[in-house]
């Protein structure tokens, strides 16, 4: 009779954990790493910037972003001298290993609210790459746009094939369109993070 | 955005320079004939762009007359248009569809830009509700560029369709003369009232 009246209850308290753990492992599918913020120093970089990643281990994939990207007045027109001479900012995001096989940026989805931007992704591990896209970036084509202080962010996607560990680059650059495609002509480093972070 | 042969966000190497010189020609140094447009000259420009457009369809003629075989495109649209209506004008064209570019905001409030997109749309909203904004729908989404690959002279005859503002092949190795094909940027930001087309 005991063990009869204990089962039930045994069965509830066992359903319970189980579903317990279930919305926890949910909860935690998607989490963000800490952040990264400098304040740069080329004239065409933003006065501050901040960066993270977010990771679904559901469908291994990874977000990148640089957000809280600001531009002072005097910088905005720094970038409108430039857009006269068809120099451009262009903030990137990159593997810094170009032969890294454990991500691959999703050359599909990117987002930003920057003005005029012009998406590109590379795989640069040598002459043809290595199958492995391993840079995203955004180009500004419409510096005129810039609000000064105002806040902008931009997001880029990875698939994940395995977590033994890689680390990524901020970088700021200026570029220049260069048959199809906006080439740096000068760069500044913001900071790198490793994935994992945990 | 390449530096061959090294890390291209970092050191400035020799092809940067040669880039930086050559980058003076603008997005239409490939354009054999005709004045050179600068990107910067086209924003809010309608004369230099339809310079550069110009060029970009002798060169389709051009690719065209010599029977080439599919070329690697970017379609700049006239107007935003709903990812269905985008559907219609990829039919019409004979296009490859690689991916397409699109406007997000809400009504004409233009919030930002996703890009490049190749995946279902159904995955970019989940994307983007869940980074950028839970109320985003697929309704915030208006199509402003294509990429992908058509024959020279599908695209030749596309040059009477009114959604299509220009089709330009000057990201594909044969006219590049690069080692990999690419997508040139599109033009849709040079319109002075892209925010509301």
């Amino acid at each position: 009779m005991e063990l009869a009246r204990s089962w039930p209850v045994k069965l509830v308290v066992l359903t319970l954990a189980i579903l317990l753990v279930g919305s926890v492992k949910a909860l935690a599918a998607y989490t963000y790493s800490p952040i990264s913020t400098t304040n740069p120093q080329e004239s065409y970089s933003p006065d501050t910037i901040s960066g993270r990643m977010g990771y679904d281990d559901r469908d291994l994939e990874l977000m990148t972003q640089a957000f809280n990207m600001k531009w002072s007045l005097t910088r905005i027109n720094n970038l409108r001298n430039y857009q006269a001479k068809d120099q451009y900012y262009t903030i990137d995001i990159s593997v810094n290993n170009d032969y890294d096989t454990t991500v691959s940026a999703y050359t599909s989805t990117h987002y930003t609210d920057l003005p005029g931007p012009i998406f590109d992704t590379d795989d640069d591990g040598g002459l043809l790459g290595n199958g492995y896209v391993d840079e995203t970036e955004v180009t500004v084509t419409r510096p005129d746009r810039l609000q000064a202080l105002q806040a902008y962010q931009f997001i880029s996607y990875w698939g994940v094939f395995d977590t033994s560990g890689t680390t990524f680059e901020w970088n700021s650059q200026l570029s220049e369109p260069f048959l199809g495609e906006y080439n740096a002509v000068d760069y500044e480093f913001h900071f790198e993070k490793t994935f994992p972070w945990w | 955005m390449v530096v061959t042969g090294m890390r291209n966000t970092r050191g400035v190497s020799v092809i940067a320079v040669a880039a930086m010189l050559l980058g003076s020609y603008g997005l239409s140094a490939f354009a054999n004939d005709g004045p050179k447009v600068m990107y910067h000259e086209m924003v809010g420009n309608a004369t230099a762009r339809d310079r550069y457009v110009a060029d970009a369809w002798s060169r389709l003629e051009q690719l065209e007359a010599e029977q080439e075989e599919a070329v690697q495109v970017t379609v700049t649209l006239q107007r935003s248009v709903s990812p269905e209506d985008a559907d219609k004008i990829v039919e019409e064209l004979g296009l490859k569809l690689h991916a397409w570019e699109a406007m997000v905001g809400k009504g004409t409030v233009h919030r930002g830009t996703v890009g490049r997109i190749s995946d279902d749309v159904a995955d970019v909203i989940r994307r983007l509700q869940r980074d950028v904004d839970p109320n985003l729908t697929t309704n915030d989404i208006r199509v402003v560029a294509l990429f992908g690959t058509i024959d020279p002279s599908d695209a030749v005859r596309a040059r009477k369709n009114e959604d299509v503002l220009s089709i330009d092949p000057t990201g594909d190795k044969r006219v590049s003369g690069k080692e990999k094909s690419r997508f040139a940027p599109h033009l849709f930001w040079t319109f002075a009232d892209y925010y509301n087309r």
